[in-house]
């Protein structure tokens, strides 16, 4: 889509002279972002390099112990991937059964004050969800479970769904309403309940939309650092059994909030968690661009 | 292809099938918001036959048609008062499950709108949930597409993607996907208006060759088209019915002044 935006740019500076201006802006922009995203790139891979050479023996193990100069960050990048999990599979089916509600919304005004409370929580800070995640959340847990400490990796995958949530609904309703409202009619005209049409024609012609939109979740549930550092329990070992969201856990960016200000620039336990934040940047373009070619475009029109 | 005989199925001396109207409204009028679209309108429509919809736009035809299979409540500003049967049944109450009165009142709209799916993936769209064998889904693909005039062009691509025909076959692959549901009522508004006048002339003889055995109600703008097609017309202006008979009074000099006038002119004040 940039690509074609690009494109109209380029072609009407072609016609029109006082508009090479924008040309060269758009390029420059394009060349800017490239140049970051790979300047980012460079320096996580120098700044890791040294966790690669002297950590090696311990860097794919669960054992985390800087003392003994230990760096397994396997409970860090696997607690990353289950509250992820978590969250994703909470948010997702609410998020778009919500979203297909408010798109069958008839009163506009309803639907419009909808959309804007959710574009609010969507704004709010995330050390916001975090302080109402230790003080309740993690209270009711302990409580629904019978455990000593809420602050747990279920918490966590709870909270992230709440705050990816609205996001998720409001971009989803966005591509759910820009299909036409034309097969609704048709299909309703058919004899078919709302649902049935939706399930069949509006869902699929709305997936490229909603996959983004996921895709936008999925990155905010990966990078979600603070909310997820005060309810996870900060534990950096594998859960025991390995699927127990009732276990204490450490994510990437939680492990990373907590320790990188207290690691010497430079030193073996610095260079570690600049290869986690390596890993997790590599997560996340992997999961873009697998989800574009999951999704075939088969817009209609 | 002669379809003179069908012109005398109906006629106002018809006096079973005229004592058993498809549609009877009475003192009917429906609304956006509070602007009063139709006003109080009483009318027959007879059983069988085409019936045609005339009169000068924003006259309340389409508005009238919308009403007639409930598709209007999908617009929150849409209401309706008074008093109207279809097939015998009471409009609102008589069809709890609004999807029945769907079933049996197939619509057509102005715009062709085809799923992004297969040829018979669309004519079997409104079947959807209905588990039937393979070779009978055939068959209904098969009589649709036919009795629809379309047949021929597509028979042997039924799994490319609707969306490759051309907007005037796209409009019967509608009527298609209409007939599957094997309405008694069939409502047109204005269905050739955005095509190519061969298609238009392919879905006019359709509509004639359906009316023996079903009720069709066509909007049209088209005069020369009612004088083709219809057997029956309702002349509605403002909201109101000027004047509604067989096609044979109303294209006489036994009409209305200002019938004879629209007729004529494509005009009308009032
Ligand atoms: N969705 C709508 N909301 C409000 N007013 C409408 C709507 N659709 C049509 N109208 C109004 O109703 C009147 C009749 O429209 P319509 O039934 O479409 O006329 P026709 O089909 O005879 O041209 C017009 O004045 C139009 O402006
Ligand atoms: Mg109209």
């Amino acid at each position: 889509m940039t690509t074609a935006a690009l494109n109209t740019i380029s072609q009407s500076a072609l016609k029109n002279r006082p508009r090479d201006g924008i040309r060269t802006f758009a390029r420059v922009s394009a060349f800017g972002t490239s140049a970051i995203i790979i300047l980012i790139l460079a320096t996580l891979f120098l700044q890791s390099g040294p966790a690669i050479f002297t950590a090696s023996d311990s860097l794919f193990t669960a054992r985390w112990n800087p003392a003994e100069g230990v760096y397994g960050i396997v409970p860090m990048v696997f607690g990353s991937l289950f509250v992820m999990v978590i969250a994703m599979s909470l948010a997702l089916p609410i998020g778009l059964l919500a979203a297909m509600a408010i798109s069958q919304m008839r009163h506009q005004g309803l639907r419009r004050l909808t959309k804007s409370a959710l574009e609010i929580l969507a704004g709010i800070p995330s050390i916001v969800y975090g302080l109402i995640g230790v003080a309740y959340v993690s209270i009711w847990v302990a409580g629904a479970f019978d455990l000593q400490s809420g602050r747990i990796i279920l918490t966590a995958g709870l909270i992230l769904a709440v705050m990816i949530l609205p996001t998720f609904l409001s971009l989803s309703e966005d591509a759910i309403s820009s299909v036409p409202r034309a097969y609704q009619e048709n299909g309703a005209a058919l004899g078919l309940y709302p649902y049935e049409t939706q399930r069949a024609i509006i869902l699929p012609a709305a997936a490229p939309g909603i996959s983004s939109a996921a895709l936008l979740a999925l990155g905010r549930a990966l990078g979600e650092t603070m909310a997820v550092m005060l309810v996870i329990g900060s534990l950096d070992r594998l859960p025991r059994p390995l699927f127990n969201p009732l276990s204490s856990g450490q994510t990437i960016t939680s492990k990373l909030g907590r320790e990188i200000g207290e690691s010497a620039f430079g030193s073996t336990h610095f260079s570690v968690l600049v290869l986690m934040s390596l890993i997790l940047v590599t997560l996340t373009i992997a999961l873009t661009i697998a989800a574009r070619h999951i999704v075939k475009p088969g817009s209609p029109s | 292809m002669s379809h003179a005989p069908h012109l005398k199925i109906i006629s106002d001396n018809d006096a079973p099938l005229a004592a058993m109207p498809a549609i009877s409204l009475k003192g009917f009028s429906a609304y956006y918001g509070e602007n009063c679209i139709i006003s109080d309108i009483t009318l027959d429509i007879p059983r069988r036959g085409v019936t045609c919809l005339i009169g000068p736009s924003g006259a309340g035809k389409s508005t009238l048609l919308r009403s007639l299979n409930r598709i209007n409540e999908h617009n929150a500003q849409a209401s309706v008062s008074g008093k109207a049967d279809v097939l015998g049944r009471d409009l609102a109450s008589g069809y709890p499950d609004v999807t029945d009165l769907r079933r049996k009142v197939g619509m057509v709209f102005q715009t062709p709108c085809v799923f992004p799916r297969s040829i018979s993936e669309n004519v079997l769209f409104g079947l959807r949930g209905q588990k039937r064998p393979k070779s009978e889904k055939r068959e209904i693909v098969e009589r649709c597409l036919k009795a629809a005039a379309l047949w021929d062009e597509v028979s042997r691509r039924l799994s490319d993607s609707a969306l490759s025909l051309s907007l005037g076959q796209q409009q019967r692959l509608c009527i298609a996907r209409a007939l599957a549901m094997s309405p008694e009522i069939l409502l047109l508004d204005e269905p050739t208006a955005s095509i190519d006048p061969v298609s238009a002339r392919a879905i006019e003889n359709l509509v004639m060759d359906l009316s023996p055995q079903m009720t069709i109600i066509m909007v049209t703008h088209n005069i020369a088209q009612t004088k083709r097609i219809s057997d029956h017309v309702v002349f509605l202006c403002d909201g109101k019915i000027v004047e509604a008979g067989a096609k044979t009074d109303i294209f006489s000099r036994r009409s209305l002044d200002k019938t004879r006038t629209y007729l004529t002119e494509e005009f009308c004040d009032c």
